[in-house]
């Protein structure tokens, strides 16, 4: 049997680098050609190849996931001005100004969250209506875990963004209350509602939604 | 799901290719064969991701082979062509059949 010695970078490049469910076919299918007789430099280029048409599928398929999120989030500050300017707003703080603590506290955040997690699920609804006719439309489990997920990065990459923004003199409650709706920190907080809005999508379009394997041999 | 399934010309040709090899058809010899019926060399790379497409859209299925030491221990995929995907070849064949009629011949003057 020929050595793989020569390829040996390749295959680890190929099992590594490469994405999809069929890399392990891939991988066998190129070894035993090299191995029935084909050069090292034709299993690199196929390598090459492989790795160069993986990055740009995956590019394909989240790039506008991608763009879309990072574009809506950016709308972030008007969705809050409209809601500073609702008269439920002002109402919530009115309550939350004479609320004692730990109430007041508890009142803070969820006036922060809801308007963050409303925000991304409307925009998660409005990139579904918009590619149904590109895509499969996703099951009600499938969205119910999507919005799940969308959540649990939101509350991260929030508290990574505080942790960050804390050491630089920031403090966590002087920004929840008083100064959370200056656009540096609409800004930042654009980051969190972006890398939220994109779990979502991702997560909601999965592509291995309809695949049809099997396991049992049908030939040879 | 959508009621057209719309082919692109490599997507034919691999759907085309895997009906012809029937049984024999994974990533190596549907590649050896498009390289063939092209006259150029196909990269098993870029067969392999119209496989994914297609069996994402349903008009393919998979199913795991042998593993063999050549292979190192690894597995082959065989595909086949669904009902759906037969549907959706015969569907672009009754297009393009009727885009060719108005194919002017060589010297003919065009329109």
């Amino acid at each position: 049997m020929k050595p793989t010695g020569s390829v040996t970078l390749a295959t680890w490049m190929l099992e590594h680098l490469t994405f999809g469910p069929h890399r392990e076919a891939l991988a066998g299918d190129l070894l035993e050609e090299f191995r029935r007789g084909r050069s090292a430099s034709w299993y690199r280029r196929e390598v090459a190849s492989a790795i160069g048409i993986g990055v740009l599928t995956k590019f394909r398929h989240y790039g506008p996931h991608l763009i879309f999120s990072f574009a809506w989030s950016m709308l972030y500050p008007l969705w809050w001005l409209c809601i500073i300017k609702a008269p439920l707003t002002h109402t919530m703080l009115v309550l939350w100004t004479t609320t004692d603590w730990p109430l007041s506290t508890s009142l803070g955040v969820v006036g922060q969250i809801i308007p963050a997690i409303a925000f991304i699920w409307l925009g998660l609804f409005i990139y579904l209506t918009l590619r149904t006719e590109r895509t499969h439309k996703p099951s009600a489990l499938r969205l119910l875990a999507s919005l799940s997920i969308s959540l649990n990065v939101l509350l991260i990459a929030t508290m990574g963004l505080w942790s960050h923004i804390s050491p630089t003199g920031v403090h966590l409650s002087y920004i929840a209350r008083e100064n959370f709706s200056f656009h540096s920190h609409l800004i930042a907080i654009s980051l969190p509602l972006a890398l939220s809005l994109f779990s979502a999508i991702s997560s909601a379009l999965s592509p291995t939604q309809r695949r049809h394997h099997g396991t049992a041999s049908t030939a040879g | 799901m959508r009621s057209h399934t719309y082919l692109g010309e490599f997507e034919l040709m691999v759907l085309l290719t895997i009906l012809r090899l029937g049984d024999e058809a994974y990533g190596v010899p549907l590649a050896r064969e498009l390289a063939i019926m092209r006259g150029s060399e196909v990269s098993v790379g870029s067969v392999y991701a119209t496989l994914d497409r297609l069996e994402i859209k349903g008009l393919i299925a998979s199913s795991l082979g042998e593993s063999t030491p050549e292979r190192g221990g690894r597995a082959k995929r065989y595909f086949r062509v669904t009902e759906q995907g037969l549907r959706a070849v015969h569907a672009t064949r009754k297009i393009l059949s009727k885009l060719w009629k108005s194919l002017p011949s060589p010297g003919e003057e065009l329109a």
